[in-house]
This record gives C-alpha cells, sequence and structure tokens, in this order.
C-alpha cells in the first residue's frame, strides 16, 4: 500500500519534506493537492518537473518557510501562534494572514477542506462571481498537477492568471 | 420591559408545529460574523468590546428584521435572568460568566437574535418548530444580509468569515436539530448510530446532561465543518442525515409498539400518572417522564396532550424558570414541589381546552 497523505488521507503521498513544530522535526508525506494548499508553490515547482528535484527543492522551501513562521506575531494584535495553541482561539481576525500555513493543517483536520465555499460579504460585490470560478479552477489545477496533466495545467494556470488580474482591476 | 414579561409567552419554536414535529422539536441556525480590525472578544480590552456593542446594537437597531424587539444589556441582568435566557436558548453559556460588554437582541417572538460580544462579535440565531432548518436559515440570512452593509465582517477568500474559533470558519454556520429519540435509546442502538453520525462529520451530543448521562432522551444533532462547504449544501445534508434518523427511531418505536406494546403502554400511563399526580419531582425524572409521556403522544397512545405542552413544559420546568415564575430563588427542594405543581396545572389546563 502507498503512503497516504498526511493531511487528507486520501491521496498518496507524492511529496515527503521535513518542518520543525515546536522544536520537533517533523517529517510530512503529502500529496500534490494538499501540499499546494499547504502554500508550498507547486506551480513554481511544476515548472522543474515534479520529480526529486522537485521534492528537494519544495523541501527546503517548506524549512524557511515554518522557521519564519515559528517566529511570527500577528501585526494586528501581537499574538504568536503558541499564544493560539493555548487558547484555541485566535486573537485577531488578522491572526488567520499570519498563521495561515499553520493553520491549514488543522483546519484540513476540522473540516476536510482549507477553502472556503459559499456566501461572501455584499460589499465585495460583482467579482465575486469571478472569485467563484478561481476557486474551482484551483481545485481543477490541483486535480490535473496530481495526475501529471501538465499541458491541462498551464491551461488552467494561464486562465487562473486572467481572472486574477481581473480582480485586481480597481 | 422587564426580562420577567418574557415568561407569559414561551418562544414560537416550542409550538409543536412544522414537519416532523413529533420527533423534532425544533431547528435552529446560528450564523458567526466578526467585525474587521477588531480584536476578538476573548482578546480584546474592555473598550473595544463597548466599541463593537455600541456599533453591532445600533446596526441591529436599522434593521427590519429586528424592528420589533427588545435588547438586553447583559451587564444589567441577574445571574437568575441570564440562566433564565439560557434556559430559552437564547444565549450561551458563556454569558453567564460574562456579562460587561455583552448585549442580546431578541425579536418578540423570539424566533430570531442577535448576541453580542459572546464568543464571535456577532452570533446570530434563527427557530423553527419541526425540522424546518431552510426557514430558520432564511430568517437568519435575512438578518446577516441587513447587518452586512452596515458592518464590516472580517473576511477572507481562502477562509471566508473569520472566527475566533477555527471550529466556525468559512461560513461560520451551525445548524442544528432537537431531536427525541426515545424508541433508539430504549433499543440499546443510539451509540452505534453516535458513532456513525460522528463518522459522517456530524456531531451529536445530549441536550440535558453530559457524556453517557444524557436526560430525557433529548439530543442535538448539528453540522461539525464549516468550511468549504456552501451554508445550502450544509443545510441539505443536515437535513439528509435527520431524515435518515427519523427512519430509524420509527422503525424503533414500531418495533417496541409489536414486540413490547404492555411494556410500552406500560411505562407510558405510568409516566403520565406520575406527571399527574406527584406532588415533588426533580428535573432529572421529571425530564424522564416528559420524555415518556412524549413517545406516548407520539405513537397514539395518549391522546388528551399536545406535543406544544409537552415542548413547553421541558422549557418551564428548569431551575430558573421556576424561579422567575415564582417571584424569588428557592432551594432545590422547593423548587422540585414548585415544579410538581407546574406540571399537575399544566396538564390539567391542557385536558380541559382539549374537552372543549
Ligand atoms: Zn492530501
Ligand atoms: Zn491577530
Amino acid at each position: 500500500m502507498p503512503l497516504m497523505c498526511k493531511m487528507c488521507g486520501s491521496r498518496p503521498a507524492t511529496i515527503h519534506y521535513t518542518e520543525i513544530v515546536n522544536h520537533n522535526v517533523v517529517t510530512m508525506d503529502l500529496c500534490a493537492q494538499c501540499a499546494e494548499e499547504k502554500g508550498i508553490d507547486l506551480k513554481t515547482a511544476g515548472n522543474y518537473g515534479l520529480g526529486d528535484l522537485a521534492a528537494g527543492f519544495i523541501n527546503s522551501v517548506a524549512q524557511t518557510e515554518t522557521e519564519k513562521i515559528g517566529k511570527v506575531r500577528c501585526p494586528q494584535c501581537g499574538y504568536d501562534y503558541s499564544d493560539f495553541k493555548k487558547v484555541g482561539r485566535l486573537g485577531c481576525p488578522e491572526c488567520y494572514r499570519a498563521f495561515e500555513a499553520q493553520l491549514l493543517i488543522l483546519l484540513r483536520q476540522i473540516h476536510g477542506s482549507t477553502q472556503h465555499k459559499g456566501k461572501s460579504p455584499e460589499h465585495l460585490g460583482p467579482k465575486a462571481m469571478i472569485r467563484k470560478e478561481l476557486i474551482d479552477l484551483q481545485d481543477e489545477l490541483a486535480r490535473a498537477v496530481e495526475k501529471e496533466e501538465y499541458e491541462r495545467a498551464a491551461k488552467i494556470r494561464d486562465r487562473i492568471k486572467e481572472l486574477q488580474d481581473k480582480v485586481q482591476e480597481p | 420591559m422587564p426580562i420577567k414579561d418574557m415568561l407569559k409567552t414561551p418562544g414560537q419554536w416550542l409550538n409543536g408545529s412544522g414537519e416532523e414535529s413529533e420527533i423534532i422539536l425544533s431547528s435552529r441556525i446560528r450564523i458567526a460574523r466578526n467585525l474587521e480590525t477588531r480584536r476578538f472578544t476573548h482578546n480584546a480590552p474592555n473598550e473595544e468590546l463597548a466599541a463593537v456593542l455600541e456599533q453591532s446594537r445600533s446596526a441591529a437597531n436599522e434593521t427590519a428584521a429586528l424592528k420589533d424587539s427588545r435588547y438586553l444589556d447583559m451587564g444589567g441582568v441577574s445571574t437568575l435572568e441570564r440562566q433564565f435566557l439560557a434556559e430559552r436558548h437564547l444565549v450561551s453559556r458563556e454569558f453567564l460568566f460574562n456579562s460587561s460588554n455583552r448585549g442580546l437582541v431578541v425579536n418578540m417572538s423570539e424566533d430570531l437574535c442577535l448576541m453580542i460580544n459572546e464568543e464571535d462579535h456577532l452570533r446570530i440565531q434563527a427557530y423553527s418548530s419541526g425540522l424546518e432548518l431552510a426557514k430558520a436559515f432564511e430568517t437568519a440570512s435575512r438578518l446577516d444580509a441587513e447587518l452586512a452593509p452596515q458592518l464590516k465582517f472580517a473576511y477572507s477568500e481562502r477562509f471566508g468569515y473569520l472566527t475566533a474559533c477555527p471550529t466556525n470558519l468559512g461560513t461560520g454556520l451551525r445548524a442544528s436539530v432537537l431531536i427525541h429519540l426515545p424508541g433508539l435509546v430504549h433499543g440499546k442502538e443510539i451509540h452505534k448510530l453516535l458513532d456513525s453520525l460522528r463518522q459522517l462529520h456530524h456531531s451529536i451530543r445530549g441536550l440535558y446532561g453530559e457524556g453517557t448521562d444524557v436526560m430525557g432522551n433529548f439530543f442535538q444533532l448539528s453540522n461539525s465543518a464549516t468550511l468549504g462547504t456552501p451554508e445550502n449544501v450544509i443545510i441539505a445534508n443536515l437535513r439528509e442525515m435527520v431524515v435518515k434518523v427519523i427512519g430509524f427511531e420509527r422503525r424503533a418505536r414500531e418495533m417496541l409498539f409489536h414486540k413490547a406494546r404492555s411494556l410500552l403502554e406500560d411505562k407510558v400511563w405510568r409516566a403520565y400518572g406520575l406527571l399527574r399526580h406527584s406532588r415533588s419531582v426533580s428535573s432529572k425524572e421529571a425530564l424522564s417522564l416528559i420524555s415518556a409521556v412524549r413517545l406516548g403522544v407520539g405513537v397514539g397512545l395518549i391522546r388528551d396532550l399536545s406535543t406544544r405542552t409537552l415542548n413547553e413544559l421541558l422549557v418551564y420546568i428548569q431551575p430558573a424558570h421556576l424561579q422567575m415564575l415564582e417571584g424569588e430563588p428557592m432551594e432545590p427542594g422547593e423548587r422540585d414541589v414548585a415544579r410538581a405543581d407546574l406540571i399537575r396545572k399544566t396538564i390539567a389546563d391542557s385536558a380541559n381546552h382539549q374537552e372543549d
């Protein structure tokens, strides 16, 4: 049986890297989709081909990322990740941005997902539809990369870029 | 208007109407929202809480959904009154312990309310009698939509509505039903059911009492995931689950009725007799008696009593309700006597109405 992804438990793990959690070295085995959701830049990795080279590249990205995060404080309220672990609640809405990478694993365990789908505040206006499409495309991209359909992935990526530009427009 | 006035009428969601109401007491929707750039309640200093309270309260004032409502400043409400509100499911236990800079706006029919500075800055709650999740969701959403343009809700593209606890993240939506499962509890199938529900990402817990000591066979069944699934799908999934559980409960009741009819009848009528004649009854005993009589009404054994009367009793026999009715604090022993009096009187009134 293949080693299964530690985040979703449902897909085979194709990416392996270590991260430092509370001074302990933890080995993570993830599938491509969860690795992407965890903030590991698969799009860049994809350019190198998803072989050992990419795995090594991701490994180094992930390590610097987590070491940085260990020290990160929320710029808005001053909480750090250990405050959250103690209290079980975030300090302020901005904390979600500050601790995003750490929270993704937890959110997947709680909700089985790391991407909101559903209502958005009215003031986000007509761009909400585009954003919805973006979310679906990102899922599709992850699936394409997982199946190693790089040509299709590239097309989806272009479409994502196009939509992202549209959303950025004032 | 004093809180005491609320005693006169029970919340509309207890009225025993709606789909499947002999098994489902009520449906509830809770939506969590927080204000942008403010610290979450547990982490905010008093002046920030006061600002959130003021801002939210005046926004609520502007809404049509809460036009006909009362505002309760928790800081100005006694512990007994807070407990009374909790027994009516209007505030959470969190409000029992923290009251300053906390507020509650509740409409007159008590099927919509807004808790301010609970775990999240705003908690919208809507209730409906029976299995009416969609109806309750519509009520809650109307208020959400009216508040949104006035208050900037903390929201991110990735994580949706941002909440103090990550378990509420995304939609901020907790949909639940209060469900009465005497058949499944009696048939000892309840634990199997609880395990499989948990595996299906739903959560179920006893309404009264904790862990294995669930009183009265009343349970609360809700969605556990709030992130990654749109609101309408969360509600549809929960409903589907509830309909299945109702099917299991019906089957268990039929089994009881066919295989152990005389035992069932004895249990139901004995309970009815005790409720009609007791002179002192504890909460725990009352819950179990009401449960048995409610089953008797559900399977058609008892015909001179309504589900509505029994639902209302469930709320009014609780300690704070009894003491508010009495108008003064009572020792547990005195409450048991008052509880038995209230039950006898309520059942007698209800039987008279049936004869009219
Ligand atoms: Zn995975
Ligand atoms: Zn923060």
